[in-house]
């Protein structure tokens, strides 16, 4: 007896074998809960907004870079001149690249205006330094600071 | 109404089937029970009493479910304590670990026990000494449709969650990459915004359609690949630990028990059509 036909007997001997009725209707009614437990439950959280922990959503990354900063730091010169500062050098940030996510990423204002004054202490108090930044929402960017100066 | 319902019934509850599918994807949900949790349960991370008793017992029926022994038991067992544990610590609660206790539970449901499993190797033997033929691989998959159900709600539901325009828009997908690979200034590099808004719409069309597409045997082969694709650069580009592995390893639901049965015959003996 080949593989296959060993496999077609043994799937027919299967299929004929009856299964008594409280197995059967067990089995429909425990399929029936746990189906509308999966798909009714995101449907109740994301859908109907509701608050149960006994459900689960599935929503990936919802909150994930929510609050990080893209920021740009520059100099203007009294002559009108902008001098573009880059933050990742004057802050060492090649020493930064091997380390965890959340030290070289830049959080929310206090963030920016940290990071604002630690760039203040190496291009001295005289520089005019300023800022735009925006910063990361549910809805996409959003304008944070725009030509703020860095005291 | 009635014979759609009657379809219903026989997808769901009549599919009997080979076990080596279910046998298959009981040992890789235990591997991966283990890489998510067996590093936080051993047994000198808490020595109260109450904790050295859950976390023996998490020990042992994942790994009698794991070799197969006594595999209906064993596993309906880890599913329980499984859930337990994911109720009582508030840092397992995630959905990732949440697809895993789910998975479990819908495996236990299924005599996976059968195929590849110290209970096969005991009625083998069984059966070589009485001279009876060797028992069947086969039984009643309802739980591999449960999981396929499952991912389809996986795959939805995440998909209808970036129906939003920070998302649809590309800016989400940028945060991510500023929220994880800060340390260059992304925004001056010549097309990051389009291929982010690229990458984002690519990612909830490829959702939707493993959501529905799964069931499809045409489009089977060609969405698997994409979403193993799409998994993978994932679990590569993202903290994401066991959730990848879990996914690809339960489309092993979506694949008919049969074809995986005669995948596995073809390495064994001359080849046959699957």
């Amino acid at each position: 007896m080949t593989l296959a036909s060993q496999y077609q007997s043994e799937k027919t001997t299967v299929e004929t074998a009856a299964e008594s009725k409280l197995v059967i209707v067990c089995r429909a009614v425990a399929f029936a809960l746990l189906m509308l437990y999966v798909a009714f439950g995101p449907f109740y959280k994301q859908g109907l907004r509701g608050k149960s922990n006994a459900f689960q959503a599935w929503r990936m990354y919802h909150t994930r870079g929510i609050g990080v900063c893209d920021v740009e730091f520059y100099i203007r010169h009294p002559d009108g001149r902008i001098e573009h500062v880059d933050h990742f050098k004057t802050l060492d940030y090649d020493k930064l690249l091997k380390s965890h996510h959340h030290l070289r990423r830049i959080m929310g204002a206090k963030g920016v205006l940290h990071v604002g004054q630690r760039i203040r202490q190496k291009v001295g108090n005289t520089a005019d330094l300023r800022v735009n930044a925006r910063i990361g929402t549910r809805k996409g960017w959003e304008t944070l600071y725009v030509d703020k100066r860095i005291e | 109404m009635l014979r759609i319902l009657q379809h219903f019934y026989n997808w769901a509850l009549c599919y009997r089937d080979s076990t080596r599918s279910v046998g298959l994807i009981r040992i890789g949900l235990v591997l991966l029970i283990w890489a998510r949790w067996a590093g936080e349960l051993i047994l000198c991370r808490d020595i109260r009493l109450s904790a050295i008793l859950l976390n023996s017992a998490f020990f042992l029926l994942t790994g009698l479910m794991c070799v197969g022994l006594w595999t209906r038991v064993s596993s309906m067992g880890t599913a329980i304590i499984i859930s337990v544990m994911f109720a009582m610590y508030e840092s397992w609660k995630h959905h990732h670990t949440f697809l895993l206790v789910m998975s479990t539970l819908f495996i236990a449901l299924t005599p996976c026990g059968l195929s590849y499993s110290l209970d096969r190797w005991l009625a083998l033997r069984r059966a070589l000494k009485s001279g009876l033929p060797p028992p069947p691989e086969i039984g009643n998959l309802w739980g591999l449709r449960l999981i396929a159900i499952q991912l389809s709600m996986v795959y939805f539901w995440t998909a209808y969650d970036k129906l939003n325009w920070g998302f649809l828009s590309g800016a989400r997908m940028e945060l991510l990459v500023y929220n994880y690979y800060a340390g260059f200034d992304y925004a001056t590099l010549p097309g990051f915004s389009a291929l982010c808004f690229i990458v984002a719409i690519t990612t909830v069309i490829l959702e939707f359609l493993l959501a529905f597409g799964l069931y499809i045997p045409k489009f089977r082969k060609y969405l698997m690949l994409a979403g193993i694709v799409l998994h993978v650069l994932f679990y590569v580009l993202l903290p994401i630990r066991t959730f990848t592995l879990t996914m690809i390893l339960l489309y092993l639901a979506f694949i008919p028990a049969a074809s995986v049965h005669h995948f596995i015959n073809n390495m064994h003996e001359g080849y046959e059509t699957a």
